[in-house]
């Protein structure tokens, strides 16, 4: 399914990152390789999808892609929903006008009366994981 | 004839999967990419009901990929309101309570949507209701 806007913007640091490395597609499926994992590699095509927008990873792609370029894991998630602004930022220093927006979401959920921007953020990050596995045990149960 | 939101996502979205679970917090959540809406399985039947019909909210007015923010959240609260609530159900319920709890309780919603549907009501549903509660 493509990408919205969140995701997209995720996928452009990955892409900024292999042109700054001078990495082809192949080159990042190579360094997806985990030698501590029967894993294969990341597959091209689906590097292809993930950086031409048409695809969005699952979290265990995106963990791999992470590690390829050595970026903390969750990295890309935390990109697609405006929690980190780029992938070299500290988390927990979000930038002034990250914590004044609401947060992007490619989860849409409501937000329960009452909590503050900050509240709603420490909910929704606190949570990121729990919510991927329940929504991918859903998606299988279909 | 009262709306059914789990009739109607049931019929237009056929390929969403709607489950309880344990949402620490959160009402519902959807994922767009995976077709899956997520309801908090502590919550009432009525307040499930009203968080299914927001999904679907968001659903028809297409909130898919935009910045989560609270102009939509209104939009899809207001959109649910109006689908949950029947003027004409809504007039009788108030004829037999002036109580917003007890007149959403049996409307089978939750309060928050009983008071968006009232918040913007047209000014002809709010005469309706005026000349109803009047003539009681």
């Amino acid at each position: 399914m493509a990408q919205n806007p969140g995701q997209r913007r995720a996928t452009d640091f990955v892409a900024e990152e292999l042109a700054r490395r001078g990495w082809s597609y192949a080159d990042l499926s190579r360094a997806t390789d985990r030698p501590d994992t029967d894993d294969p590699p990341v597959d091209v095509g689906t590097i292809g999808d993930f950086l031409a927008y048409a695809r969005w990873p699952k979290v265990k792609t995106q963990g791999r892609i992470e590690y390829a370029l050595n970026w903390p894991p969750g990295t890309i998630r935390r990109i697609s929903l405006g929690v980190l602004d780029h992938p070299g930022q500290a988390e927990g220093e979000p930038d002034t006008e990250t914590v004044a927006a609401d947060v992007q979401y490619d989860l849409n959920t409501r937000r329960p009366e009452g909590l503050s921007d900050q509240e709603w953020r420490s909910i929704v990050e606190e949570n990121m994981r729990h919510l991927d596995y329940l929504i991918d045990k859903a998606a299988k149960e279909r | 004839m009262t709306y059914s939101p789990w009739d109607d996502i049931g019929d237009r979205y056929p390929d969403w999967v709607v489950r309880f679970a344990d949402l620490r917090g959160m009402h519902e959540v959807m994922s767009w990419d995976r077709g899956v809406i997520l309801l908090e399985q502590s919550r009432t039947i009525a307040e499930r009901r009203s968080d299914l019909a927001h999904a679907i909210g968001h659903l028809d007015l297409e909130h898919r990929g935009d910045t989560f923010n609270r102009k939509h959240e209104e939009a899809a609260s207001r959109y649910a309101a109006k689908m949950l609530i029947d003027l004409d159900d809504l007039i009788e319920a108030m004829q037999w309570s002036d109580r917003y709890a007890s007149v959403a309780e049996s409307l089978r919603i939750d309060l928050p949507t009983l008071l968006k549907r009232l918040q913007h009501l047209h000014p002809a549903e709010r005469a309706a209701i005026q000349r109803a509660l009047d003539a009681r």
